[in-house]
């Protein structure tokens, strides 16, 4: 066990250095630079850009030395000063816009997972007991329309209700009052209001899966030898439901945590676009558009690496719950 | 086989087609058992044939406008008359009125003008299949007063026309788009689960890789690079590929795990005794092994192409117009006019959460069906 | 030029200064100053401030019942990017010279207290407020221009290229200015040809500021080498990720008007009635500086609103939502004709004020690149009959009416009436005849397939693309559109790498005033023949030689450039100039007068009834809560 995880662990350090390098290339990839970007989205906005005035703003960011040059001197800098560059378009350093969005991104998406856990595991139970029942249909119907309508239609949807049955915009985290007033249980309450159709929507996208892989593992937990035996003796369906089978089919879904990270940032991204929250998705989107290169290039990176690891935490969460996999594992 | 022949005289009939039906028909079987399942695979398939005869079935192309009919609400269609009683389908003309308190445009129906349908009606001219020319469309009316069935769109276009034909770029982007990752995911992932040791650890480290880059820069990053000057069905192609390419990684996944699972089986090693070579192996002998699982999975994933390709449209790096899908069409829904005023605009999202809804039910029959022997 | 006249009229504003005894301020200044942290009114405000009454900020028939205002409030926005609110930036930004509106007629002073031209428009004497403090206390002189022209635009490093603006008559190739400085208060900038236009350039032209004449020295010397040890900087340098580019962290540090929403504004020095405070990414909030320079005709110190706060969304949908919701107190940028019937909803319930507006654009212009790399499509791009054929082709009432739900007029000079039996006459007279499949041919005998390429700039011009494409088709032409993200908008045009055409806006309505020349070719998002604009730009020396005609229109604007806006001369030059406009079709535009939507909180007082819309958005400094 400890050897394959050193083994994994060193892993690691190739793949991450590949990351790197496929990180800066997206960024670099496109033509343009932020220069051009800037000036080109100040036109945008009305204002007119005379040629002097572009060639100052050319300049002033444009870059010189080559791709190479640079990319390692992104690097070196993350490896040497865990520095992460700085940021044109947000004039301040990567790691402080990090440091602020990451905890945001990574708060709602968990609230997320709650919620989608919450439904879709009694949901899951349900219709595994109740195959191909009236219930069963109606719930995994529900529990799939998340995962079917588009999720950015969904939020300007929902954001339209709430304005019109609740009277007030559930865009950004606080209501402009709140938003830079200081701490006080008001404020709490006003950022609950705004979060909580962001979380349920991040959730709802995830539910429709999490109900077929419950819904599935049950099915064939509970056909297995050990359930039927349990039954034949006589034991009460439900403590035995609640004590082997649901935990036996719950488990392979606690152990891919890891891997859902990918897809709720990507679909949190949509989501927060439309209901205007400033989390990590939002500005890894607006930083590549903007060519924002090394602010881009660090997001990317960084959610990578918490993705790579989150994956490598749910293979070793693999191997110590299921024996079998551990085995075949330590055997060689 | 010879065993089962031999008791045949003891079971009864079932028991007897039970025994001697091929793996897919027993398929078959269990899947009709899921209802939902088979009543979705019907409106699926219904869906695919109105993509392949769009041109047949609506009265308008996708660009036809009626500039003086935007933002109609989908036209009443009557068949009943107080001066005429009973008729065959018709339609009034409509004046359209602004409203100058609230600023909206209104449709009155002119109950002067009275326009029949007419069915097989000539209309503008298509190719089927580029081959067939023709311009026969299902319905029609004349040229003065429009029918909307949907309703029209900013421009004066017929919304439901550009659904049925957007819905030819969307419902084949899905299936194109997952046979191209199906074969990079069956190719790596059989590898992978075949070999094990060294190149499984590569491979699998590849799919981690693959899996852990953020998708929308991904394909933001990409789409910037299709050169500019290519036709729309070129960046359409281009468009299927990059999903593919981002996608085939789980589908890798699932095909590893069971070629894991079945290469210790008996029949394989008994092909291995028999000196067949290894790719012979991967496609003869284990990929028919689990293919029902295969189907599952790619039958899960194709919806997911079809959001993608809607949420491609939304960040502005999907279709570009004239070509119309059903992502172009959900776009001109983003809008909160479209929420109060015209909601008409939002059918062409209940196609996509239609469709997407009927791939996982089948999806999810499949999947129970896929285990006959369980 | 009536130099004479010119004067009195700049005298006769100051005429009209309220006694240093009478002036008011808002309360919390007022407690800030019995608190000690910041000095009375009298030593706040300059010897001369700039007084405010009808007709000074906004014309009086735009704003007939102007009126003092009162203390208090705050106005809310919202944006789109991080860090940049076009609304508030236009709110904000102050110039050296002003007119009421956004024109360029009767222009007085504004940062600078007043000017004098003598010698046939090529001597220009500015003279500064004396006692005019930058927002941290510090006294605004001749310093401050002196280490703008010396520092900044004297350094090769931090500019390369001299501003035109600020050499004989605004011309690339002409000399800089020869500057003298008199006094703290006063200096001289002479040209060696005419130059009446300057006191455009130092106006509301371009939305300008007054940072490209005067920027706080004593803070930005902390940056630059020659005052402070290049060692000294390299620490901070490093952090940025600069190893030693001096320049770029000079550049990063200096802050200009184009920056004032965005974070180096913060604790920066400035003259803007709102100074912008640290916040964190998504909040732009700017408090009022208690050292603004303008007071109104009863002696209050502006600005009267107290605070202004911007939330950031991440598009123009969710900014709509918030005005719907009754979050936003002013906005211009992101409203939308189309969404007339929502705004009125809100506006009956209490919620929002609409005021239908004039636009200071031409929302959506066809714009040519004549100078396309293949010389096939270059030939028929410059055939003046294809573009009439264009012209005939084009359904203008078609788009006014579903674009611009019919708020707007045709275009004058250009408009000849839709008559694609015309165009297509004119097509076959060039030889363009209709191929097998129905399209007509380029000279070279095979299908000319004409490119729109645009922006995602507004939300009008790609249904203004679709309508085109298939107005154009309709007499065919073959016509393909592609929409560009900004950066290779941006490239492309610089790089004359656009295709034939792309749709964007120009400021037909501020040609009259000289105040925009977006009439001329250009290397920035229209790709209207950049190659044109580099011959011009180097006077001929770059680029490639445009044909008489647009030679002629290059040179209009620099006979122009010589005399004061609005003068007798510039009038007849403005006559001639929309003529061969008109003549050559140079660029296509739709529509004229289209209308615009300026959205403000009921309460607010002193918003103009008519006029542009972004006037309005100007004049935030003497809008009030009632």
């Amino acid at each position: 066990m400890l050897t394959y995880t050193i083994k994994r662990l060193f892993q690691l350090i190739p793949i991450l250095f590949v990351i790197s390098v496929v990180a800066y290339a997206i960024i670099e990839l496109p033509p343009g630079d932020f220069a051009d970007f800037y000036i080109s989205s100040l036109r945008a906005t009305g204002v007119t850009v005379l040629e002097d005035e572009a060639l100052r703003i050319k300049e002033q960011y444009g870059f010189n030395a080559p791709v190479v040059e640079r990319y390692w001197r992104w690097l070196e800098n993350i490896i040497f000063h865990g520095n992460f560059g700085y940021s044109f378009e947000y004039q301040k350093p990567v790691n402080e816009i990090i440091a602020e969005k990451l905890p945001l991104s990574i708060g709602l998406t968990f609230g997320a997972l709650i919620i989608s856990w919450a439904l879709a595991i009694p949901i899951g139970i349900y219709s595994a007991i109740h195959q191909y029942s009236k219930f069963d249909y109606f719930f995994t119907f529900i529990g799939f329309l998340g995962l079917a309508t588009p999720p950015f239609l969904m939020a300007l949807i929902f954001a339209w209700l709430f304005l019109k049955f609740f009277d007030y915009s559930v865009l950004g985290l606080y209501s402009p009052e709140y938003v830079t007033a200081p701490w006080s249980f008001d404020k709490f309450i006003d950022l609950c209001k705004h979060l909580i159709l962001p979380v349920i929507l991040i959730g709802l996208q995830g539910t429709g899966t999490i109900i077929r892989v419950m819904r599935g593992n049950l099915l064939d937990e509970l056909k297995k030898p050990y359930v039927i035996t349990a039954k034949a003796k006589g034991l009460k369906f439900r403590d035995l439901l609640l004590k082997y089978p649901v935990r036996m089919a719950i488990n392979p879904i606690i152990s891919t945590i890891g891997w859902l990270l990918p897809a709720l940032i990507a679909g949190e991204i949509l989501i927060s676009i439309v209901l205007g929250i400033q989390t990590l998705g939002p500005v890894l989107l607006r930083s590549v558009l903007s060519q924002d290169m090394w602010l881009a290039a660090s997001i990317v990176m960084i959610l990578s690496l918490l993705t790579i690891i989150g994956s490598l935490i749910s293979d070793l969460l693999l191997v110590w719950l299921d024996p079998r996999i551990r085995f075949e594992r330590l055997s060689k | 086989m010879g065993s089962f022949s031999n008791s045949s005289s003891v079971i009864n009939e079932e028991d007897k087609n039970f025994y001697y039906a091929t793996q897919w028909s027993l398929i078959r079987s269990r899947f009709r058992q899921h209802r939902l399942a088979s009543i979705s695979l019907i409106f699926l398939g219904l869906l695919y044939l109105f993509a392949i005869f769009s041109d047949f079935l609506v009265p308008y192309s996708s660009t036809q406008r009626f500039s003086k009919y935007n933002f109609s609400a989908p036209t009443s269609i009557y068949i009943y008359d107080s001066e005429a009683g009973f008729s065959s389908p018709f339609v009034y003309g409509q004046k359209k009125i602004l409203d100058k308190k609230t600023f909206s445009w209104k449709y009155e129906p002119d109950l002067t003008k009275k326009v029949y349908i007419q069915f097989f009606t000539e209309g503008e001219e298509y190719s089927l299949f580029g081959i067939f020319k023709s311009n026969i469309h299902l319905f029609g009316i004349d040229e003065e007063t429009p029918v909307f069935l949907f309703g029209s769109d900013r421009l004066g276009r017929d919304v439901f026309s550009r659904t049925i034909h957007g819905s030819q770029i969307s419902l084949s982007i899905g299936l194109v788009g997952v046979s191209l990752s199906f074969l990079i995911g069956i190719l790596l992932g059989g590898v992978s689960g075949y070999y094990g040791g060294y190149i499984d650890d590569l491979i699998q480290r590849f799919i981690d890789f693959m899996i852990s880059l953020p998708t929308i820069p991904l394909w933001m990053a990409f789409s910037a690079v299709l050169p500019r000057d290519w036709s729309s069905l070129k960046t359409y192609f281009a468009i299927t590929i990059i999903l593919s390419i981002i996608s085939w990684g789980p589908l890798a996944r699932v095909t590893r795990g069971k070629i894991l699972a079945l290469r210790e089986e008996d029949y394989t090693l008994a092909a291995r005794a028999a000196g067949a070579s290894t790719p012979r192996i991967i496609v003869k002998h284990l990929l028919p092994g689990f293919s029902s699982h295969l189907i599952v999975s790619i039958t899960l994933s194709i919806p997911g192409m079809i959001l993608a390709e809607t949420a491609l449209s939304f960040l502005g790096l999907g279709i570009q117009p004239p070509a119309v899908s059903w992502g172009t069409l959900l776009q001109d829904s983003q809008d909160l006019m479209a929420i109060t005023n015209q909601p008409w605009l939002l059918i062409p999202a209940i196609f996509v959460i239609g469709t997407v809804l009927l791939f996982n039910f089948v999806g999810d029959g499949l999947r129970d069906a896929a285990d006959p022997y369980s | 030029m009536k130099l004479a006249s010119l004067l009195a009229t700049a005298s006769l504003f100051l005429g009209t200064a309220v006694s240093a005894a009478e002036y008011k301020e808002a309360p919390s200044l007022k407690e800030m100053v019995s608190k000690g942290e910041i000095p009375p009114i009298e030593q706040r405000l300059p010897k001369t401030p700039f007084v405010v009454e009808k007709g000074v900020i906004s014309h009086a028939d735009e704003l007939p019942n102007w009126q003092p205002g009162k203390y208090g409030g705050t106005m809310r926005f919202g944006h789109t990017n991080p860090g940049w609110n076009p609304d508030v930036f236009i709110m904000l930004n102050e110039h050296v010279l002003m007119a009421p509106g956004i024109s360029i007629k009767d222009v007085r002073g504004n940062v600078f207290k007043d000017f004098k031209i003598e010698n046939d428009n090529k001597k220009f004497t500015f003279y500064l407020r004396e006692g005019l403090k930058w927002s941290d206390g510090n006294p605004v002189t001749t310093e401050d221009v002196r280490f703008v022209f010396e520092d900044i635009y004297g350094d090769e490093k931090l500019t390369s290229a001299y501003p035109s603006k600020f050499k004989s008559g605004g011309d690339p190739a002409g000399n800089p200015a020869k500057i003298t400085f008199q006094s703290d208060y006063q200096f001289t900038m002479e040209f060696d040809s005419p130059y009446g236009s300057l006191i455009s350039e130092l106006s509301i032209k371009g939305w300008q500021g007054y940072t490209d004449m005067l920027r706080p020295s004593h803070h930005l010397k902390n940056y630059h080498p020659k005052y402070t040890s290049l060692a000294s900087l390299q620490p901070e340098m490093k952090k940025m990720g600069f190893k030693d580019e001096w320049w770029q962290y000079f550049n990063a540090m200096d802050c200009t008007n184009w920056e004032l929403t965005r974070p180096c504004s913060a604790n920066y020095p400035s003259l803007w009635a709102w100074l912008k405070v640290e916040t964190a990414d998504e909040i732009l909030e700017f408090k009022r500086n208690p050292y603004y320079f303008k007071v109104d005709s009863s002696g209050q110190q502006l600005p009267y609103v107290g605070r202004v706060i911007s939330q950031q969304v991440n598009d123009t949908e969710a900014v709509n939502l918030k005005v719907l919701a009754g979050e936003i107190d002013l906005l211009r940028e992101d409203t939308a004709l189309v969404k007339m019937p929502l705004y009125k909803e809100a506006e009956d319930k209490g919620l929002i004020q609409t005021h239908l507006l004039d636009m200071h654009v031409n929302p959506t212009v066809l714009f040519f690149n004549f100078t396309l790399a293949d010389e096939n499509d270059k030939k028929v791009l410059n055939n003046l009959k294809f573009r009439e054929a264009l012209n005939y082709a084009m359904n203008r009432e078609e788009i006014l009416e579903n674009v611009y739900f019919g708020f707007g007029t045709m275009p004058e000079h250009l408009y000849k009436g839709y008559d694609p039996a015309k165009a297509e006459e004119l097509l076959d007279s060039i030889g363009m005849t209709k191929g097998s499949d129905g399209f007509r041919i380029g000279p070279n005998g095979k299908t000319f397939e004409y490119r729109i390429e645009y922006g995602d700039y507004a939300p009008d011009i790609k249904f203004v693309v679709e309508l085109l494409t298939q107005h154009f088709e309709a007499v065919g032409i073959k016509t393909t559109s592609k929409m560009l993200e900004n950066t290779l908008m941006n490239v492309t045009g610089q790089n004359n790498e656009r295709k034939h055409s792309t749709i964007l806006w120009v400021h037909k309505p501020l040609w009259v005033s000289g105040g925009w020349n977006d009439y001329l070719p250009s290397t920035g998002g229209t790709g209207y023949a950049p190659l044109w604009r580099q011959w011009y730009d180097s006077n001929g020396a770059e680029g490639e030689e445009p044909p008489t005609e647009m030679k002629r229109l290059m040179n209009i604007t620099r006979e122009r450039g010589a005399y004061v806006p609005y003068s007798s001369k510039d009038g007849n030059l403005y006559g001639e100039l929309m003529q061969n406009m008109g003549d050559n079709l140079w660029m296509l535009n739709i529509v004229d007068n289209v209308n615009y939507v300026l959205i403000t909180n009921p309460n607010i007082g002193n918003v103009q009834q008519s006029g542009q819309a972004i006037a309005a958005d100007n004049s935030g400094e003497q809008m009030f809560y009632k």
